[in-house]
């Protein structure tokens, strides 16, 4: 049982190969569908089975923590691994509609194989420097995605992407190398139990150091410039696949580092979180609010929404990480989804410029209001997905006391209605002058991709319970290291 | 680059070289050496036919270079599988004896590490050769 952990990452991998001996083949794409489904499955069975029995660890090679790599998937992990695997299959199908043979046969699929590969690396790595390996076949393959085509503006997107994640991977790597040197372990139960022995200057230095380095990468307050230059550059199912994976992924190496290490020694780390939070969410949406090309503005809700989790972390209690927990998952499917409607507005009604498209409700009902559904799920609408997350986190804040927090929260959350709606009134809303007529068909691969997106959103929104409740075991489980130092290193002691 | 004495030169270098990557790889497990190594000592190899003989090197090996390297990685998850149905773990080792020389996965694991090193200093190489 224990060994279904490598198996998620084993899967991609393999059909990463596949990808890449068969790209010139006309039906290869269609065979990575089966290695997705594959990939959902044993997520699926992790989830249960890390429910079922708590965390699961595999030792590759059999040797002992600390010394051995381990993999561990608890709760958290396979949950948003789960959501991840249904986000993949999702750009997948979209992308088979939407990507030339050019870039197939420089390796798409592939590069998205491995891609996925790396961020289920990053969530099941049980071992710092194993997790930094992870991270970078994550980041070395959205570089390929991004800049494949050869592109001009696509390059130039690209390029303050590449040298700021170079720069976020040193930040990380000299964090590890320093800690290692002071605690000489490189497992995460092992650095949560050696930390205690080490000076509070050294243990907040590296929290800082993984903040930065980390934050980088996930678009956090002053480091957020290159996300909305590179995100609205390829291909949508690029960008939402990037906007449901790459930046969450790394919230989660966030939420996992600190639940399990650096919390319990740093609690006054929580301030400086805080602010991150509330700045991240305020700059992104106001970034949002002035923009009128979709997917740039879209780029930059992702950024506030970034600020909700770190939020959420900053809260630390099991409400707060719980409500993280579900806001990153709603965001996964939401986020996503728009960015795919996104792409559908500009076929069907002819620009990703608001003033310029012409408005799709009158032809695309249908569309219409699955957009209606993810966008206002975004927005916190009550019976949609998001106002579950962001209510947990306005209960979590009043606790703790973060009035202000609170505040800026639903601030921001109006600002996020507006812009929406903005977004609704001009693309598909009908004006006289500009209404769309039906000349393009609907696309299956495309449209079904969205339906299903929605679909969940909808049933996170309206069927929360499960998800709810998984996420505030997840959240138990992330803030009670003694969990996984019982697990992984019992044996060791 | 092409004067007589460094085609006649080469022919025995790119040889002696091969065989000592090769040398590399099979010493790696227990003393300094291993795939990575063994990989670059082969590379220099291939790229110094490529650069002696101004032909390119891709033509004469039986993969393109960036397909070796694919093909090493799978080499290395192949070792991990075995690993799995032969020690319980993923990437366990499984050694057995032939003739006093103990064999084992992480020499399959190696190859693999070979391979991908070879595969991607040879492409990167010839792309710099081909846009020269």
């Amino acid at each position: 049982m224990n060994q279904v952990v490598v198996l998620p990452v084993f899967i991609a991998l393999c059909f990463a190969l596949m990808m890449f001996f068969f790209k010139k083949h006309r039906f290869a794409h269609h065979i990575g569908l089966l290695g997705l489904g594959a990939i959902l499955a044993a997520s699926v069975w992790l989830l249960y089975g890390s429910y079922d029995e708590g965390i699961l660890v595999a030792q590759l090679g059999g040797w002992r923590p600390p010394y051995g790599i381990s993999f561990q998937a608890d709760v958290f992990s396979s949950l948003i691994n789960v959501f991840i695997a249904i986000l993949a299959i999702c750009a997948y199908v979209f992308s088979m509609d939407e990507i030339k043979s050019y870039r197939a046969h420089a390796g798409y699929y592939s590069a998205m194989f491995t891609l996925y590969a790396g961020a289920n690396g990053v969530l099941f790595a049980g071992d710092i420097f194993n997790m930094y390996v992870w991270i970078e076949v994550l980041v070395v393959s959205s570089f390929l995605l991004l800049s494949m085509g050869q592109d001009k503006k696509q390059i130039t997107g690209a390029l303050p992407y590449v040298l700021l994640n170079f720069l976020g991977s040193m930040f990380i790597l000299s964090t590890i190398a320093l800690l290692y040197g002071l605690t000489g372990a490189l497992n995460i139960a092992q650095i949560s139990i050696e930390l205690a022995s080490v000076p509070d200057v050294a243990t907040a230095t590296f929290a800082a150091m993984f903040i930065v380095g980390i934050g980088i990468k996930s678009a956090i307050f002053p480091l957020f410039f290159w996300l909305p230059e590179s995100y609205h550059r390829p291909p949508a199912a690029v960008s939402a696949f990037f906007a449901g994976v790459v930046t969450k992924v790394g919230v989660c190496a966030l939420f996992k580092l600190f639940g399990l290490v650096f919390f319990r020694e740093m609690p006054y780390f929580k301030d400086i979180l805080v602010w991150i939070g509330i700045l991240t969410m305020v700059t992104g949406v106001l970034g949002a609010v002035a923009l009128y090309d979709i997917r740039r503005l879209l780029s930059y809700h992702i950024i506030s929404q970034i600020g909700y989790m770190i939020f959420g972390l900053a809260l630390f209690g099991v409400k707060g990480l719980s409500a993280a927990i579900f806001f990153i998952i709603h965001n996964i499917i939401a986020k996503s989804n728009l960015f795919f409607i996104g792409a559908e507005l500009k076929r069907l009604g002819g620009s990703y410029n608001l003033q310029k498209t012409r408005a799709l409700y009158r032809a695309y009902p249908f569309m219409s209001i699955l957009f209606f559904i993810s966008a206002y799920s975004l927005a916190g609408i009550p019976p949609l997905s998001g106002f579950w997350g962001k209510l947990g986190l306005a209960q979590a804040g009043i606790e703790e006391g973060e009035y202000f927090g609170v505040a800026v929260c639903f601030g921001v959350g109006l600002l996020t209605t507006y812009s929406m709606t903005k977004v609704w009134i001009l693309g598909f809303w009908e004006c006289s002058d500009k209404t769309c007529h039906l000349t393009q068909k609907y696309h299956l691969k495309r449209n079904v991709p969205i339906f299903i997106l929605s679909a969940i959103s909808l049933y996170l929104g309206l069927f929360p319970t499960l998800v709810l409740d998984l996420s505030t075991l997840a959240a138990e489980q992330l803030l009670s290291p003694e969990l996984y130092i019982q697990k992984i290193l019992g044996g060791a002691q | 680059m092409s004067t007589l004495i460094i085609r006649v030169a080469a022919k025995y270098l790119i040889a002696v070289i091969l065989l000592y990557s090769l040398f590399l790889l099979l010493r790696g497990h227990n003393n300094p050496g291993g795939g990575f190594v063994g990989g670059l000592a082969a590379a220099i190899a291939w790229s110094m036919f490529g650069i002696v003989y101004k032909e390119s090197v891709t033509k004469r090996l039986f993969l393109t270079p960036s397909k070796i390297s694919a093909l090493g990685v799978f080499v290395m998850l192949l070792s991990g599988v075995m690993g799995l149905f032969g020690g319980g773990q993923f990437f366990s080792g499984i050694w057995v004896q032939i003739g006093g020389i103990a064999l084992g996965t992480p020499l399959i694991f190696d190859i693999g590490v070979y391979l991908t090193v070879f595969g991607a200093v040879v492409n990167i190489v010839t792309y710099f050769e081909e846009s020269l």
